[in-house]
């Protein structure tokens, strides 16, 4: 029992260090040759851990090798762009200029009512407001719809809206990050005499500061 | 959040627990199996042949009742193996033939032998 238990104990924080390694893609969004890497880590992983005839290698040196194309592959994506074309594929206009082309529709193997579903998920309910559909190599299809359709910006009003920074956490969970403080450009006394202002006594009360790029300090308390 | 460290605690010393508990048992039955072995080796190693088949039948009794509990614990593929090879130890103590029954006897005691050593936590049987 306890050696099924170690040996699972292994393979599991083995799994979790070669995915930090393959990088943030391999969670989201997948293109083909991630996915089979992780759809492969999965199985190989499985039958070891529970099978004790079997050294644990047999498990772990196929993950590496894994690792190892995968990282190949991702690196050939970054450096060449033939390679990367090869490798995840080129994104398919399925509607261009509001026309559906089914030749591509056939290509993809992407049926009308496919796109329709995609196309309300993504909000669009009439396919007469969409310009453009693009279906991308990882499966996701990005529509840009046509410019009557298409939601207002504050530039189509002629306003000219605040510069708006990035909103920094001083403090998560009662302790205090230091290197925000250090960009935000503040200092402990101005935390303190902020922090004064919102009636905190203890910091360990505080669940998140948050502060703005007007240096506004928003504080939410533990309840 | 509160019971997270509570529950992992509990769940590894039930893990723990089972394991200790299961290795002790394994190691207790299979030990009082080789014994039983030891005296049928003697029998038929002095020609004893009537009293070496008692104590088989006898020790296939037992690792009846012992067989069902183990089959919880180990591989049923090591419970068919020993159960083959009682079987054969059996048949030649029947025929009086010495040769085969001791070697036979001697492979029986393997097996018994292997499967604690088998489940106990050790480096070898993690890797």
């Amino acid at each position: 029992m306890l050696i099924i238990f170690f040996r699972t104990l292994i393979l599991y924080f083995l799994v979790v260090v070669v995915m930090r390694i393959m990088g943030k893609q391999q969670i989201g969004q997948l293109q083909p040759y991630e996915l089979v890497v992780a759809i492969m880590i999965a199985d190989l992983v499985a039958v070891p851990m529970q099978n004790k005839g079997i050294p644990l290698l047999t498990g772990i040196i196929p993950i590496f090798t894994l690792l190892i194309s995968q990282l190949f592959l991702s690196y050939i994506s970054m450096k060449s762009l033939r390679g990367r074309e090869m490798i995840c594929g080129k994104p398919t206009v399925l509607i261009d200029k509001g026309k559906i082309l089914t030749k591509e529709l056939q290509k993809e193997r992407y049926n009308i009512n496919d796109l329709l579903e995609e196309l309300r998920v993504m909000g669009y309910p009439n396919i007469a407001d969409v310009e453009y559909a693009i279906l991308e190599t990882n499966g996701c299809l990005s529509v840009i719809p046509k410019v009557d359709k298409r939601p207002v910006t504050p530039n189509d009003l002629n306003l000219t809206p605040q510069y708006e920074g990035l909103p920094l956490p001083i403090i998560i969970d009662g302790k205090i990050i230091h290197k925000n403080m250090e960009m935000a450009n503040v200092d402990m006394k101005w935390l303190n005499d902020q922090l004064k202002m919102w009636n905190v006594n203890n910091i360990e009360n505080i669940i998140l500061a948050s502060l703005d790029p007007n240096k506004v300090l928003t504080v939410y308390k533990k309840e | 959040m509160k019971h997270v460290v509570p529950l992992i605690v509990m769940i590894i010393i039930l893990i723990i627990f089972v394991d200790i508990a299961s290795y002790k048992y394994l190691y207790t039955s299979s030990n009082s199996m080789e014994e039983k072995l030891h005296v049928i080796e003697k029998d038929i190693k002095n020609g004893n042949w009537k009293s070496a088949e008692t104590y088989v039948n006898d020790l296939e009794k037992t690792w009846d009742k012992v067989s069902s509990k183990w089959a919880i614990l180990i591989e049923h593929r090591e419970i068919d193996d020993i159960d083959m090879s009682l079987s054969k130890l059996k048949s030649f103590i029947d025929s009086k033939n010495k040769d085969l029954s001791l070697a036979e006897l001697k492979t029986l005691k393997e097996l018994y032998n292997h499967i604690p050593s088998n489940e106990k936590l050790t480096l070898e049987n993690i890797l």
